[in-house]
């Protein structure tokens, strides 16, 4: 199983005020507001730390079904900071790792099982508009075009659909199940497919 | 103390300014889910809940705000929180 998400900075920037009152408080541990305010870039923090709780969660959901907003009940810490690259830890009804990648434009992560190898394919799409039902076909193509050249396999094999959770299935001759995950946001899509099946 | 009517109202009109699906918005009922029906970005959950806080002078405390993912599930929030005053 995995799990992403993806932080438009540009439309992060329009759609939340994360110094109003009360916003840091309800969305992050202690832990977390120590960071961010110890950051020297504390907007890319709290998206970088936002990122990896949705990532976590949706991981989190698939396995347990709790649909809950309780963001403070997922507690992350940064482990390792490379130049556009950061590992995290996640611990929420069990422990996640997560990969984030960080560019000026947007952040990107994908959450795994804290024991498992990452073996995945991430990519990340520019959307030209941000009409949400364009994004979704945008997405989608991407996602069959990727996982046809991945697996060798017909495009017309694959097929994408969601169960009643809301979580993608990614199925390849109605059988086979390759574990997938979608985001968006703003100008930006990402997704994550398991790369062996 | 408002109907349940009027605390639709004032909620679908903190709601607005976050939503991203506006038929879905025009079609509110309390079983809408914010985020499923309205598309409302999970981080802009956390300004309904404080703009809630604001409008009613109540305070949404952690365990309210992790079942505040529907319109019926805010405005039960809202209404107990209100008695409790």
């Amino acid at each position: 199983m995995i799990g992403n998400d993806i932080v438009d900075l540009a439309q992060a920037k329009r759609e939340s005020n994360w110094r109003r009152r009360g916003f840091l408080d309800k969305l992050f541990t202690q832990h977390e507001q120590q960071l961010i305010h110890a950051a020297s870039n504390p907007d890319q923090m709290v998206w970088l730390l936002w990122s990896m709780k949705e990532s976590a969660y949706k991981l989190a959901v698939q396995r347990t079904g709790l649909r809950v907003f309780s963001p403070k009940k997922i507690a992350c810490s940064v482990n390792e900071t490379m130049t556009n690259t950061v590992e995290g830890l996640v611990i929420y009804y069990g422990e996640y790792k997560t990969i984030s990648l960080i560019t000026s434009h947007y952040i990107a992560s994908v959450a795994l099982a804290a024991n498992a190898i990452p073996d995945y394919i991430h990519l990340v799409i520019p959307f030209e508009d941000t009409i949400y039902q364009t994004h979704q076909r945008v997405i989608r193509a991407n996602i069959i075009q990727q996982c046809a050249t991945l697996f060798a396999i017909p495009e017309q094999a694959i097929c994408i659909h969601k169960n009643s959770a809301g979580t993608p299935l990614l199925t390849v001759n109605n059988s086979l199940k390759i574990p997938l995950t979608i985001s968006h946001h703003g100008y930006y899509g990402a997704f994550a497919i398991g790369s062996t099946y | 103390m408002q109907t349940k009517d009027e605390l639709i109202a004032t909620l679908k009109k903190i709601v607005k300014p976050y939503i991203q699906d506006e038929q879905a918005f025009e079609n509110v009922t309390e079983t809408t889910d914010f985020i499923n029906d309205l598309k409302v970005n999970s981080a802009n959950l956390v300004d309904i809940a404080l703009d809630v806080e604001e409008e009613f002078d109540i305070e949404i405390d952690h365990e309210s705000m992790e079942h505040m993912l529907t319109v019926g599930a805010a405005i039960d929030i809202i209404t107990k929180k209100l008695a409790e005053k």
